[in-house]
């Protein structure tokens, strides 16, 4: 599964970077997200409740960032699994400056879903992890509004 | 005095005696089935195409309310070892790996069982499943049969290399010499997909275990009662006589409910160590990755020809994937009822058919309606009509050219030696062509392409082998079981007969048509025939019910049982009569003395005599009843021809049926309605092959199509009138002439509609579109060729 | 099939509905004929911890003119609207939608209020909703507001309903317009795989009003906003028809499934919306 997008913040790269570096906010903006705990350099533990509607699931996984080159591009690796499935995948975010003060963030993603849910309800998977990304974006953009300079 | 003379019950349209029951709810299904102190069983299937099982811990889901026990592939492995394969294709160098009814260390296709769990109720038993925490590590899958054969592909068994289960050749005259030498050559890959049988009632098994008799009942949807006895016997070392397979009503089955499964083994070994009933029942998202799917081949095709259309050699290639083990009959699906019918209904004096069975991250695959002969005869349909094609032929002209001509019967083929009994392959394409009125349908589809409509007609003229028997040949294809049929008939004093048979019946309506058999052999109302089957405490023995066998095989046990009948209740009539049996004639349903017609005896007083038997003739035993053990001399080959004709919306890709002619010919009919009942039905699901049903897997190997909200089973407002006729060309050696009709409509569908397709879009210089034609598959086809 | 363990709750009243979902919050849903949330419950995929049924909350359901509106209660079934004269003679789009949804028994038990607070992105509903302007009457603890069709759907399965409100009424403004609906049906499930609803009005040989509505081809079903404006103003002909269709798939970002690519739906909104324009105008 491919997903894409591609989302406007208005602040420099740097600050942006900043921003989705930081545990605090991913904690916050991650949808669903219930514990987010270091267990290395740049990889956190998570416990997930995630889903859309009354399609709900608990999952448990890692994210790990790497390729970090700031301020301009990383990977994110999000691996987890929960009853109904299992999720496995890269996102490759690149940031570029809009004009002077804004940022635009970038988002290819590949994916490896799975599981009862893929089996059952495979339609839903690509527009469900495309709202929860747009969630995840929409949450940073307003976290970043929100935080002091 | 006039004599009423018995209206004749063969060939009459009566109406399924079973339906009441059906229709009215009181059917006896094996989910209806009820025991006092009954547990329910449920199975943890692996969420992962191929992946190592490191961790299970089953600790919580054993103390969760109502569980009565919870079992893992480590807990079965010496108890089962194995699920048996029973069709052992010789000179193939077969690899038959270990098939654990539970995964022990690793999982190797969506859906495998892994664990199972046994409570109070079935609630109870999902609630538990989900406290089983399974830890896998995944490992690289292969769904595709081409790719598992290749240098480097995932291994699925360590005994089995290049995950090549089998290779199996037959050949006959010198294809390779015809291919060399031809003034034309087509070449074409077919890939004929995977699908998932679907039949109405999902599987499922009640176990009871008697721990103080150690008699095991158990109810099944089962095909084969008696196999499925055997085979129960063999696994888990239950002497035979101490089981009882019962599986009175049976929702469909298609060919899946030939194997046996883990399923019914795990409900039979929960049984016997809680000394409880044990009721097990797929759900439907379960039945589609438990339950054997069908076909999933690929073909490479070469067909040879003169230039004016005659066939002179054929060539063919072919991949099967059998999933990740093989079921019980898998290996000789895609080989030998492929490879003997390849040539079709077509005089081809080459041909050459080598299949390589392969093992991938798959639900195994077994026999789906037609079982091998729905993947041959499209192969050789689409070849016929692709070979006109190029030689800018009618493709009905092609087919008459090449057919085996009437006066040519028995005839047999080049490659592997089947004897087709008899035929008249000109006769129903004839009848079909006036039916659908080919010349004008001709004329129209010109006007339809004057005005940029997409209008299209296809063949199929088709052949099968099917009455499958006999079993010196069951023997040298290497199946473990002879193919005969069994019948008992008994004549109650009253005159009312009950027929045992050995087939299993499981929605067809031989029922039916076994009394209409049973009606004009004993002259007897067909209301006064009880028709037994499903059960093996009641039951001789028999074979069971796939390959078009039961009418054709089990009909003939019961006609020749009923005529031993016959022999003895006429020695009692004439006896009763006082005149020798020599001057006794059965005639319009009574015994008559010659000459003397007016003076006669039915079954029923004959009955009666034999039961109070205070008078016997001399040598003559009590009683009236009979049984036989048939085992054919052939094979029997119904043959047709179906006329498709559709329409494409240019716009969407989307195919129309407009009308669907049907001509088959099963030799004299018992039952018309029957007949089309089964041809309804068969191209129903034929049609659905053609343009809608595939079971889609993605590289990991997870089923996509899980539930029927993405597998598109055919409805009813998907298809079109069925106009169907028949010609009727008796078997030579069945008793009564017949041959098989369940499988017909689903051989013959899928290439008709196809090659109407491809007729339609002939224009564009569209050759060939894979099954299923999808619209968007459709549409990229003329776009692309629009370009 | 056995769903998860669940409370059920079969409330007299509206108001009790309400405070039962305000009591249990996320962990509530409505039952409104479950042709979608029991499937989902017994694949175990949903496992809300209480059902609140609404099917004996009186006044839910039927089908009344007020005033110049057409409204419908959210409990009214598909089968409902399908066979009524009202639904015929004021709004004939709803009414060849409806058949258009499962078969004979789903209709008779699935509610048109439960399919839209579903938002399932391949239902059809929705497409018929956004093209009339449709309202969305929804009660909650803080009284009833009315949602405009176009703020309803908001993300594939996702609605603008607080978990604590329920929707009660279908308003359909303007009755009488001339509509049509267009669907490629996925042949497995009987959803849209795209569907297209037109409804439209013409005054003095120009189109006064229209609305098209999409749905099976994103995540959440939209109006053709684009296509809307070429036509609105200007004479129905096969030419502004043509110009309109070719619009009518700007801005929808397209789901690819197993039964059709992103391309396809893309090129499938195109032909359907010209054919359902030119059923609903007469060109």
């Amino acid at each position: 599964m491919r997903i894409e997008g591609s989302y406007r913040f208005d602040a420099p790269p740097e600050r942006v970077w900043a921003v989705l570096q930081d545990p605090a906010a991913l904690a916050a903006c991650i949808p669903g997200c219930q514990t987010l705990e270091p267990v290395a350099e740049h990889e956190f533990a998570a416990t997930l409740s995630v889903g859309v509607a009354a399609f709900k699931g608990t999952y448990n996984g890692r994210v790990r960032v790497a390729e970090l080159d700031p301020p301009h591009r990383y990977d994110l690796h999000v691996e987890g699994s929960g009853r109904t499935g299992f999720v496995k995948g890269v996102g490759h975010i690149s940031l570029e400056p809009d004009g002077g003060s804004a940022t635009q963030v970038k988002v290819v993603g590949d994916a490896q879903v799975g599981g009862p849910v893929l089996s059952v309800a495979s339609r839903l998977v690509v527009p469900t992890a495309k709202m929860l990304m747009n969630q995840f974006f929409a949450a940073m953009q307003r976290w970043l509004r929100a935080s002091p300079m | 005095m006039a004599v009423a003379t018995p209206t004749k019950a063969f060939g009459a349209a009566i109406k399924r005696r079973e339906d009441p029951r059906f229709i009215t709810g009181k059917g006896q299904y094996t989910d209806d089935v009820r025991l006092l102190n009954m547990a329910t069983m449920a199975i943890l299937r692996s969420p992962y195409g191929h992946a190592r099982i490191t961790r299970i811990d089953v600790e919580s889901a054993r103390r969760a309310p109502g569980v009565l026990a919870v079992y893992t592939g480590k807990d079965i492995q010496s108890v089962a070892p194995s699920m048996p394969c029973a069709w052992l294709i010789p000179n193939s160098d077969l690899k038959t790996p270990n098939y654990p009814p539970l995964a022990v260390d690793r999982v190797r296709y969506f859906g495998e069982g892994v664990a199972m769990v046994v409570a109070e109720n079935g609630y109870q038993a999902k609630d538990a499943l989900d406290l089983i925490e399974v830890d896998y590590e995944p490992l690289p899958a292969v769904v595709d049969q081409e790719q598992a054969v290749q240098e480097g592909a995932p291994q699925l068994h360590d005994d089995v290399p290049h995950n090549l289960a089998f290779t199996w050749h037959i050949a006959g005259g010198d294809a390779d010499a015809a291919i060399r030498d031809a003034d034309v050559v087509i070449r074409q890959r077919f890939i004929n997909q995977r699908l998932l049988p679907t039949a109405i009632e999902t599987r499922g098994a009640v176990a009871d275990f008697n721990q103080a008799t150690g008699d095991l009942t158990i109810w099944l949807t089962s095909q084969n009662p008696h196999i499925h006895r055997l085979l129960i016997s063999l696994v888990l070392g239950i002497p035979e006589h101490k089981i009882r397979v019962i599986a009175r009503d049976v929702g469909g089955g298609f060919g899946s409910k030939i194997p046996l499964y883990a399923g019914e083994v795990l409900a039979i070994i929960a049984s016997r160590d809680l000394g409880r009933p044990v009721r097990w029942s797929e759900e439907r998202s379960e039945n589609y990755v438990a339950t054997t799917h069908g076909r999933d081949h690929i073909q490479d095709v070469e067909l040879a020809a003169n230039r004016d259309g005659r066939i002179t050699g054929l060539r063919v290639k072919a991949w099967a994937s059998l999933g990740a083990y093989l079921s019980t009959a898998a290996p000789g699906v895609p080989t030998w009822l492929f490879g003997l019918i390849l040539s079709g209904c077509y005089d081809i004096p080459n041909a050459d058919c080598t299949v390589y069975g392969v093992f991938t991250n798959k639900t195994p695959t077994d026999a789906y309606r037609g079982a091998g002969r729905p993947e041959a005869t499209y192969l050789i349909e689409r070849m016929v009509d692709l070979l006109a094609a190029e030689l800018k032929l009618d493709p009905a002209e092609v087919r008459r050219k090449n057919f085996i001509p009437a006066d040519k019967f028995p005839y047999t083929v080049a490659n592997g030696g089947l004897t087709y009994d008899s035929g008249n392959y000109q006769g129903t394409l004839d009848k079909a062509l006036e039916l659908v009125d080919y010349q004008a349908l001709r004329r129209e589809q010109e006007e339809a392409r004057r005005q940029g409509r997409m209008m299209g007609i296809g063949f199929s003229t088709y052949v099968e082998v099917c009455g499958l028997a006999p079993s010196a040949a069951a023997g040298a294809m290497g199946f473990q079981g002879g193919l005969w049929e069994s019948a008992t008939v008994r004549v109650h004093p009253t005159g009312k007969v009950v027929v045992l048979t050995g087939t299993s019946p499981h929605g067809q309506g031989e029922e039916t048509a076994f009394a209409q058999i049973v009606a004009d052999e004993l002259g007897v109302d067909v209301n006064d025939v009880e028709v037994v089957h499903g059960d093996t405490a009641q039951i001789q023995y028999g074979m069971g019910t796939y390959g078009s066998r039961t009418a054709v095989v089990g009909g003939a046990a019961i006609a020749v049982a009923c005529q031993k009948v016959r022999e003895k209740a006429l020695k009692i009539a004439a006896h009763m009569m006082e005149v020798a049996p020599e001057d006794v004639e059965w005639a319009d349903g009574r015994f008559r003395v010659k000459g003397a017609p007016e003076t006669s005896k039915t079954i029923a007083d004959v009955a009666l005599h034999s039961y109070l038997a205070w008078s016997m003739p001399q040598g003559v035993t009590p009683g009236l009843e009979e049984g036989h053990f048939y085992d054919p001399s052939n094979n029997v080959f119904p043959f047709g021809c179906h006329i498709c004709v559709v329409e494409i919306d240019r716009d969407t890709g989307d195919v129309a049926i407009k009308r669907y002619v049907a001509v088959d010919d099963c030799g004299p009919v018992i039952n018309p309605m029957l007949v089309d009942g089964q041809l309804h039905g068969g191209i129903a699901q034929g049609i659905a092959q053609a343009l809608f049903e595939e079971a889609v897997y993605d590289e990991n190997g997870q089923l996509l199509t899980g539930t029927m909200m993405d597998y598109a089973v055919p409805k009813a407002a998907d298809l079109p009138k069925f106009e169907l006729a028949r010609t009727v060309t008796p078997s030579p050696h069945n008793p009564l002439g017949i041959k098989g009709i369940g499988e017909a409509g689903t051989i013959a569908a899928s290439p008709a509609v196809v090659n109407a397709v491809v007729d339609a879009l002939s224009p564009l210089g569209i050759k060939h579109i894979d099954m299923p034609l999808k619209p968007e598959k459709v549409w990229r086809a003329i776009e692309q060729a629009s370009r | 099939m056995y769903p998860a363990p669940f409370r059920y709750h079969a409330p007299r009243s509206l108001d009790e509905a309400i405070r039962l979902l305000a009591e249990h919050g996320d962990e509530a849903k409505i039952l409104a004929g479950g042709h979608s949330l029991l499937p989902a419950m017994r694949l175990r995929l949903a496992q809300p911890k209480v059902l609140v049924d609404i099917g004996r909350v009186p006044d839910l359901s039927g089908i009344r003119l007020d005033g110049g509106t057409l409204v419908i209660g959210a409990m009214t079934t598909h089968r409902e609207i399908e066979r009524s004269s009202a639904v015929k003679e004021r709004c004939p789009l709803l009414a060849e939608v409806a058949p258009h949804i499962g078969d004979v028994q789903v209709r008779h038990r699935g509610t048109i209020g439960g399919s839209l607070a579903h938002a399932d992105p391949a239902s059809d509903w929705p497409a018929a909703i956004l093209a009339l302007d449709a309202g969305l009457k929804v009660i909650g603890p803080n009284g009833e507001r009315t949602i405009p069709a176009r703020d309803f759907f908001v993300d594939v399965l996702t609605t603008a309903l607080a978990p604590d409100e329920v929707l009660a009424e279908i308003r359909i403004p303007r009755p009488g317009r001339a509509g049509a609906y267009e669907k490629a049906r996925n042949r497995a499930s009987g959803f849209a795989v795209v569907g297209v609803a037109v409804a439209a009005e013409q005054q003095d040989g120009k189109v006064a009003s229209i609305g098209i509505g999409i749905t099976g081809a994103a995540g959440r079903p939209a109006r053709a906003e684009a296509a809307e404006q070429v036509l609105l103003g200007r004479p129905a002909s096969p030419d502004t028809l043509s110009e309109a269709a070719a619009q009518a798939a700007v801005g929808l970002d397209c789901t690819p499934d197993l039964h059709a690519s992103a391309e396809y739906r893309r090129h499938l909104v195109q032909i359907l919306t010209r054919r359902a324009l030119s059923r609903a105008l007469g060109v």
